[in-house]
């Protein structure tokens, strides 16, 4: 999996939001708010990643089970995939 | 063509119709080279976009959106809200169509005796530090708006309520939610750039959270707090 060029990611008041740009904008009119997690998740997606490759990039920041690791990738996963920012 | 002070910016437009007619309070004769210069061609707009109809809201929809993209150039951005005036300052009520906004704002006409800068998307710019709201042609099917400009007293975000409540909200929480009345651009350099102007505008400004019922008490309640709401 890899994120779609098609999204930016900017602060605004100290929120991190990813927006839609470009082809994106015909099918997806909202924003979606990252946090820590989701950031850098976001950072390592710059490149092509799996699952478990992503899963590694949190246990190696945090202090978190592979389980949990999972279950934070997976609701990553499904959440920007429902928005085309991740392919 | 003809040449329009909008947002205290010189614009040159060539216009027809119903745009033509709501960009009437703006024309000035002031010399000398153009802030902006629009145009459009209505024929290819429609063609390219069925779902305006006809060629009025064609020249009324491109022209709105190419204002919009030349006015981030001047720190300036489009806000979906309903725009009131009084005591010298702008008060902006804002949320997704139909909740309310402009039923809040007739309450403020009628009660306090405030006008309106502008019923559907006022614009806001940032101008020497200072925040001002301004009356554009674009203003909605019912052209309400005003050729004026006035310094931006708060920004509420307007909610339907089982009871009138009002209060402070911190920036972070209305990224989300000034975000979803923010235009969108398909350019990149314009997206961010609007990002920019909206997060200067949430660290600046006073900003709410409305609950409201449909009556007078309801702006009574926004009224006195927005009216001494400051940084």
């Amino acid at each position: 999996m890899i994120r779609s060029e098609d999204f930016l990611l900017r602060e605004v008041a100290g929120s991190q939001v990813l927006v839609p740009v470009g082809a994106a904008t015909r099918s997806f009119a909202g924003i979606v708010t990252l946090n820590a997690v989701g950031v850098l998740l976001w950072d390592a997606l710059q490149t092509q990643q799996s699952e478990e490759s992503l899963v590694s990039v949190l246990t190696e920041r945090y202090e978190v089970s592979e389980a949990q690791a999972m279950a934070d990738v997976e609701k990553f996963l499904q959440n920007l995939k429902t928005v085309g920012a991740v392919k | 063509m003809a040449r329009y002070r909008i947002a205290d910016l010189i614009v040159d437009m060539t216009l027809s119709g119903r745009t033509k007619q709501q960009a009437m309070p703006y024309l000035t004769e002031e010399a000398g080279e153009a802030d902006i210069s629009l145009s459009c061609d209505c024929r290819q707009v429609l063609s390219q976009h069925p779902q305006f109809g006809d060629l009025d809201t064609a020249e009324y929809m491109a022209t709105g959106s190419l204002f919009a993209v030349e006015m981030l150039r001047f720190d300036g951005f489009q806000l979906h809200a309903s725009a009131v005036m009084l005591g010298g300052k702008a008060y902006l009520f804002s949320a997704p169509s139909g909740t309310g906004k402009s039923t809040h704002t007739e309450k403020w006409c009628r009660l306090f005796g405030a006008q309106i800068i502008n019923d559907d998307k006022p614009v806001l710019r940032r101008v020497g530090g200072v925040w001002m709201v301004y009356g554009t042609p674009w203003s909605g099917k019912n052209d309400l708006s005003c050729p004026v400009g006035v310094p931006l007293g708060g920004v509420a975000f307007l909610t339907r309520g089982e009871i009138n409540e009002i209060f402070p909200i911190t920036p972070m929480k209305a990224v989300p939610v000034i975000l979803r009345e923010c235009m969108q651009f398909s350019h990149k350099g314009c997206a961010g750039r609007q990002l920019e102007l909206v997060d200067l505008l949430l660290r600046e400004t006073p900003i709410w959270q409305l609950y409201c019922r449909n009556d007078d008490q309801a702006a009574m309640v926004s009224y006195e707090a927005m009216k001494n709401g400051s940084k």
